[in-house]
C-alpha cells in the first residue's frame, strides 16, 4: 500500500519534472538561441529561399520555381566543381583526422618543450594565408622546389607540375590543407584527451593491458564525442573549402581546382545570379546535413551505450 | 527522431519564410522610401541646407595613393561648401563590398569604378546615374578624352567619367642590353623583333639567370595584343583572332625559353615589379602605371635599374603605337544623397584640374590637354623615350563593358591558363573558348 | 660457487638494465629528433613570414629563398605604424576578439548544457539546425544578413560584428561534444545534494570543462582575430577597421609591399601567440590521467 502510493507519487512527480526540465532547457538555450535565430538562422533561411527566385541583388526578384535547380544539372562548371569538392573532402578528412590524433597523442605526454611543440603544430593555422600560398607554391615549384628535387633524386624523370598542372593541383592543395588544419584539430583532441578519467587507465594497467590495448579499448572509444566533432567539422570545412583554393590556385589551372564555394561566389558576385548561387548552396547543405545526420545517429548509439 | 527533425525544420522554414516576405522581399522591391539613413551620425544635409554639403566617395587604395588626397584638398579649396569624405576599401574585394553595399541601398555619392565587368553589372542593376545630362548642362569639352568615353558607353549612355587611362608600353633595362651588346628597342618594333631581342638577352643559369622578358600571369599580357590591333574584342564570343599572339608567345616560352615559364612564374609568385626592379629581366611590357612605381621606388632607393621606355611592340602591318589600355573613372550612385555636389567632384577630378594634379604625381590622366601632358612630362625621373612612348596610334579598350563581361573574363583566364601550361594547344584552347562563350551568352 | 653464479647473474641483470636504460635514452633522443625536425618542417611558412618581414620588398620573392637576409630591414616594423593607423586597427580587433570570445563562451556553454544534459522535445532537431547553418557558406547569406543589419542601423559599427559572431553555433557544438563525455553520475549526485540545474552547470560541469573552455577561447579568438570577410562586409570607415582589413590595405591595385604585409602580420599575431601559450596550462593539468604511453 505504502509502496504503491509512493510509486504513483513518483510518476506524477516525474511528469512535472519533465515539464520543468523542458522549461529549464529552454532557459539555458535562450541566450544563445535568440542571437542565433536573428543573426544567423533567419538570414540563412532567407538566402535559401532565394534559390527559388532569379535575383541580381538590385532589380526586383522574379519567382522561377525550380528553374535554378534544373539549371544545376546542365551546368558543366557545377559538375566539375562538385567532383573537385568531393575529391578534396575525401582527400583531407581521413588524413586530417589521423594526423591530428597522432600529434595530439604524442604531444599529450610529459616532454621538455611541450609548449613549443604544440605551438609549432598550431601555428600553421594562424600563419597569414599569403605566406601559406607563397611557401606552398614554392615547395611545389616544378623544377627547383624541394618536393620535385627529391622526386628527381629518386630517379623520377618527369615529376608532376603540382599547382601548375591539371592533375596534381588538387593533391597539392590537399597536402597544404592537411598541414594547415591538423594543428587546429590537434587542440580539440588534446582537450578531449583531458576528459578521459585516469581511473580507466589505472584499472587497465591492473588488468595487464598494453599500450595498444589501452588505446584501442579506452582512448579511442572515450574520444568518440571529440572524433564526432572533428569529423563533422572536417567534412563541413571540406565541402566549404574556399580560402586555400582562392590563394593557391584561384580554381586553376583551368577549372582543375574549382570548388563549390568558389563556383557559388563566382555565380553570385561575378555573374549576379544570386538565386542560382543559393540553389547550389542548397545542394551543399543537403549533402553536408545528410552526412552529419548519419554520423549523429552513430554517436547517439554511443551515448546511449555509455 | 528524423520525423521530429523535419517537423521542427519545416516550422522554422515557415516562420522564416514569413520573415523573408517581410524582410528581404519588401526591401528588394525598392519602392519604399529610403528609411533610416546610414548608421553614421554625420551631417544630414537635407535638414540644414545652409550648411556644408558632405559627399562620400567610395574608392580603393586611398591611403597609399597620394593623388587622391591632393585632389580632395584642391577640390575643397575651390568648393568651400562641399566636403569629400573618402570611404577607403581594399583593392581586393572592392567590387564584392560595393555589390553588397549597393544591394543594401547604400547612399554613398561617388563610386570609383575599377573594372569594366563589375561596372557593367552596376549599370545592369540600375545602380548608377547616367552622366550625359550633367555633361550637356555644363557643356564639358569631351575632346581631350580622345574618344575613350565613347568606348565605355553602355547603350549609348555614359555612366563612368574617366579620370585615369593607362595604356601598355615597353620598359627595358639598358644595362642588360649593353651587356648583351644589343641595340635598345626602337619605337617601331614588331613582335617578331621583340622575340628575337628577348632571345638574345637571355643568358646564364641559376642565380645569374637573365631572362629576355617577363610575362605576368594575367591573360591580358598575351591575348590583348590582337585586341590592340582591333581584330576583335573579348566580348565577341569568337576568339580565333587571338591566335597570332599565341604563335609569338608560346614558342618564346617553349623553344627560346626567353621568359620564365608560366608554371614557374606562378609557383614562385614572381611579380613583374620585383623581377624588373631586381634587374633580372631585359624587357617588360606593362601598363603606364608602372612608370610612377619605377620612379618612386628609385627615389626610395628600392632599385637601381637604368631603365628606358618606348612604344609597345606591334604586329607586322600595324602602326607603331598600337596598344591597349584600361580606364578608371568615377560614377554617381543612383541613390546618391547629393548628386549635384557629387557631379561637381566627378567633373573636377576627371577634367583639367584633377588631371593636372594626377599628372604631376605620375599617374596617366584620361583627360589629356597639352597642359596636362606637359605636366606629366615635367615629372622628375622620367626616362628618355617617354615622349615617343606617349604618342599612341590607337588605344583599344582591354575589356569593353557588357553584361557577359564578368563571365567571359573568368572563362578566358581559365582557358588561357590551360594553353600556357601546355595542357591544350592554342587551336583546341580557342575552340573551347568559343564553345564556352556561346554557352555563356546563350544561357542567360 | 653458488655465490659466484649469483653475482654473475646480478652482473648480467645490471648490464641488462643499463642496456635497457640506454636504449630508452636512445629512443627518447630519437623521438626528440623526429619531433624537432617535423615541427621545424611544419613551421617553414611561419619562418618564411618572419624572414620576409625584414626584407626589402623586391627581395621577398627571391627564389631560392634566402632565409636570413643580408641586410635585415628592421625599419619595416617601424614603417607599418607610420603608413597606416595601425594602433586603431589593433584596438578595434582587440575589442571584437575579447567581447566575442567572452560572450560566445557564456552563451554557447549554456546552450550546450541544454543540448547535452537535459532531455527536451525537439532537442536533436534544433541541434541539427545549428550544425546546418555552419554548413552554409557565408557568401550565400551575406546579402540578406547585410540588408537586415542595415535595417537595424548597425552597419559600419563594431556592434554588428559582435552581434553576428557571439552566438556561434560552432561553440555550442564544441561544448556539447565535451559535456557529453562528462559522466551523468556526477550531475545525478549533485542533484541529490539539492544543487539546482544552474548550480550543476556552474559548479560541476564548467570546472570539469576547462580544456573545452580553453579550446573555444583559442578557436574563437583566433577566428575573430584573423577574420577577413565579415569585417570587409560590415566595416567601412577607417576608424572602425580591423587588423586584417588594415593589412590588406598594403595590397594595392598594381603593387603590394609584401615585406610590410609580413611585418604587419607578424605584429598582428603576437596576442594570438601569447594567448595560445597561456591557455596551454589547461591541457597539462590532466596529463596524469591520460598518457597512453604507459
Amino acid at each position: 500500500m505504502e509502496a504503491v502510493k509512493s510509486i504513483s507519487h513518483r510518476s506524477s512527480k516525474r511528469n512535472s519534472l519533465e515539464r520543468r526540465n523542458t522549461l529549464r532547457a529552454y532557459a539555458f538555450l535562450l541566450p544563445n538561441f535568440i542571437g542565433f535565430l536573428i543573426f544567423t538562422l533567419i538570414p540563412v533561411v532567407c538566402a535559401m529561399l532565394l534559390s527559388f527566385v532569379e535575383w541580381d541583388s538590385a532589380n526586383p526578384m522574379v519567382f522561377v520555381g525550380l528553374k535554378n535547380y534544373a539549371r544545376i544539372l546542365k551546368d558543366e562548371t557545377f559538375m566539375i566543381s562538385f567532383w573537385n569538392t568531393l575529391y578534396y573532402t575525401i582527400g583531407t578528412v581521413p588524413l586530417t583526422m589521423v594526423c591530428s590524433l597522432v600529434i595530439a597523442l604524442v604531444l599529450n605526454n610529459k616532454l621538455k618543450g611541450i609548449k613549443f611543440f604544440r605551438a609549432a603544430f598550431f601555428f600553421p593555422y594562424i600563419v597569414s594565408m599569403v605566406a601559406v600560398a607563397v611557401v606552398w607554391n614554392m615547395i611545389f615549384h616544378p623544377t627547383m622546389g624541394p618536393v620535385n628535387s627529391f622526386l628527381m633524386a629518386l630517379g623520377i624523370e618527369n615529376p608532376p607540375g603540382w599547382t601548375a598542372s591539371v592533375e596534381w593541383a588538387m593533391p597539392a592543395i590537399i597536402f597544404a590543407s592537411v598541414w594547415r588544419q591538423m594543428g587546429y584539430f590537434m587542440v580539440m583532441y588534446l582537450a578531449g584527451l583531458q576528459g578521459i578519467p585516469r581511473e580507466l587507465y589505472e584499472a587497465a594497467v591492473v588488468d595487464g593491458a598494453n599500450s595498444w590495448q589501452k588505446f584501442k579499448n579506452i582512448t579511442l572509444p572515450m574520444l568518440t564525442p571529440t572524433s564526432f566533432f572533428v569529423s563533422v567539422m572536417c567534412v563541413i570545412n571540406g565541402f566549404k573549402i574556399f580560402d586555400m583554393v582562392a590563394v593557391m590556385t584561384e580554381g586553376g589551372p583551368g577549372r582543375a581546382t574549382n570548388v563549390l564555394v568558389l563556383h557559388i561566389y563566382n555565380q553570385a558576385f561575378l555573374q549576379m545570379k544570386f538565386g542560382y548561387a543559393a540553389a547550389v548552396s542548397m545542394v551543399l547543405l543537403v549533402l553536408v546535413l545528410s552526412i552529419t545526420v548519419i554520423q549523429f545517429k552513430g554517436e547517439q548509439k554511443w551515448v546511449n551505450y555509455m | 527522431m528524423l520525423s521530429k527533425c523535419f517537423k521542427v525544420i519545416s516550422l522554422v522554414l515557415v516562420l522564416s519564410m514569413l520573415f523573408a516576405v517581410v524582410g528581404c522581399g519588401a526591401k528588394t522591391a525598392s519602392d519604399q522610401p529610403a528609411q533610416k539613413t546610414e548608421s553614421t551620425e554625420k551631417a544630414k544635409p537635407a535638414d540644414k541646407p545652409a550648411e556644408k554639403v558632405k559627399i562620400k566617395w567610395a574608392v580603393w587604395d586611398y591611403s597609399l595613393t597620394a593623388d587622391y588626397k591632393d585632389i580632395i584638398e584642391a577640390f575643397q579649396k575651390e568648393n568651400p561648401d562641399i566636403t569629400v569624405e573618402p570611404l577607403e576599401m581594399s583593392n581586393k574585394g572592392y567590387d564584392d563590398k560595393l555589390t553588397i553595399m549597393l544591394a543594401g541601398g547604400d547612399e554613398t555619392d561617388v563610386i570609383a569604378i575599377k573594372e569594366m565587368p563589375a561596372f557593367s553589372g552596376y549599370v545592369a542593376k540600375k545602380q548608377l546615374m547616367q552622366l550625359d545630362d550633367f555633361i550637356a548642362k555644363d557643356k564639358v569639352d569631351m575632346a581631350p578624352f580622345n574618344g575613350i568615353t565613347e568606348n565605355i558607353k553602355i547603350d549609348g549612355k555614359l555612366y563612368d567619367f574617366p579620370f585615369r587611362s593607362d595604356f601598355w608600353m615597353l620598359y627595358y633595362n639598358k644595362d642588360i642590353f649593353d651587356k648583351a651588346k644589343v641595340a635598345y628597342p626602337s619605337d617601331d618594333m614588331t613582335f617578331e623583333q621583340f622575340r628575337e631581342t628577348a632571345k638574345k638577352l637571355t643568358s646564364g643559369t641559376g642565380k645569374d639567370k637573365t631572362y629576355g622578358t617577363f610575362i605576368h600571369n594575367w591573360k591580358s599580357c598575351i591575348i590583348n595584343w590582337p585586341v590592340a590591333d582591333k581584330k576583335g574584342t573579348l566580348i565577341d564570343g569568337k576568339y580565333d583572332f587571338i591566335k597570332p599572339a599565341y604563335d609569338i608567345f608560346l614558342p618564346m616560352q617553349k623553344d627560346d625559353k626567353s621568359y620564365m615559364s608560366f608554371a614557374e612564374a606562378k609557383t614562385s609568385s614572381a611579380h613583374y615589379r620585383g623581377q624588373f626592379e631586381s634587374g633580372k629581366v631585359g624587357m617588360v611590357i606593362m601598363g603606364s602605371w608602372f612608370v610612377s612605381s619605377l620612379i618612386n621606388d628609385k627615389k626610395d632607393g628600392k632599385h637601381n635599374v637604368n631603365w628606358g621606355v618606348t612604344k609597345a611592340p606591334h604586329f607586322n602591318g600595324s602602326k607603331p603605337g598600337t596598344t591597349f589600355g584600361n580606364v578608371t573613372g568615377n560614377a554617381i550612385n543612383a541613390k546618391a544623397k547629393n548628386p549635384e555636389a557629387a557631379w561637381k567632384f566627378v567633373k573636377f577630378m576627371g577634367t583639367e584640374a584633377g588631371a593636372t594634379i594626377m599628372a604631376k604625381r605620375g599617374s596617366m590622366p584620361a583627360y589629356r590637354t597639352k597642359n596636362v601632358v606637359d605636366a606629366y612630362k615635367g615629372l622628375q625621373g622620367l626616362p628618355e623615350g617617354m615622349d615617343k612612348a606617349l604618342e599612341t596610334a590607337s588605344v583599344a579598350l582591354e575589356f569593353p563593358p557588357s553584361k557577359f563581361s564578368a563571365a567571359l573574363d573568368k572563362m578566358l583566364q581559365e582557358e588561357h591558363e590551360l594553353i600556357m601550361i601546355g595542357k591544350n594547344d592554342p587551336d583546341k584552347g580557342i575552340a573551347s573558348m568559343n564553345k564556352r562563350a556561346q554557352e555563356i551568352m546563350a544561357g542567360n | 660457487m653458488n655465490s659466484t653464479i649469483i653475482s654473475q647473474k646480478k652482473e648480467n641483470q645490471t648490464s641488462f638494465f643499463i642496456k635497457e636504460k640506454s636504449k630508452q635514452y636512445a629512443l627518447k633522443a630519437a623521438s626528440y629528433f623526429v619531433l624537432i625536425l617535423t615541427s621545424l618542417a611544419v613551421l617553414v611558412p611561419f619562418l618564411w613570414m618572419l624572414s620576409a618581414s625584414i626584407k626589402l620588398d623586391n627581395d621577398v620573392f627571391e627564389f631560392p629563398v634566402r632565409w636570413i637576409p643580408e641586410n635585415p630591414r628592421w625599419e619595416n616594423y617601424k614603417e607599418i605604424w607610420e603608413i597606416l593607423p595601425f594602433s586603431i586597427f589593433y584596438k578595434n580587433t582587440a575589442i571584437l576578439a575579447v567581447t566575442i570570445t567572452v560572450l560566445s563562451l557564456i552563451t554557447s556553454s549554456l546552450a550546450a548544457y541544454a543540448f547535452s544534459k537535459i532531455k527536451f522535445p525537439g532537442r536533436n532537431a534544433i541541434f541539427i539546425c545549428y550544425i546546418g547553418t555552419i554548413a552554409v557558406p557565408f557568401q550565400v547569406y551575406m546579402i540578406p544578413q547585410f540588408i537586415m543589419m542595415r535595417k537595424l542601423n548597425l552597419t559600419d559599427t563594431l556592434l554588428s560584428l559582435i552581434l553576428l559572431q557571439s552566438f556561434s553555433a560552432f561553440g555550442v557544438f564544441l561544448f556539447r561534444q565535451f559535456f557529453i563525455s562528462i559522466p551523468e553520475e556526477l550531475s545525478e549526485s549533485a542533484r541529490m545534494d539539492g544543487l539546482s540545474e544552474f548550480g550543476i552547470y556552474l559548479r560541476i560541469i564548467l570546472p570539469l570543462a576547462k580544456p573545452a573552455i580553453a579550446t573555444l577561447t583559442i578557436f574563437q579568438f583566433v577566428f575573430v582575430w584573423n577574420n577577413f570577410l565579415e569585417p570587409l562586409v560590415y566595416l567601412t570607415s577607417t576608424d572602425k577597421k580591423t587588423l586584417q582589413l588594415g593589412i590588406r590595405m598594403f595590397m594595392t591595385q598594381y603593387t603590394a609591399d609584401y615585406a610590410l604585409i609580413m611585418a604587419a602580420t607578424v605584429v598582428s599575431l603576437i596576442p594570438v601567440v601569447i594567448l595560445f601559450f597561456s591557455m596551454q596550462r589547461f591541457f597539462i593539468e590532466g596529463i596524469a590521467t591520460t598518457g597512453i604511453k604507459g
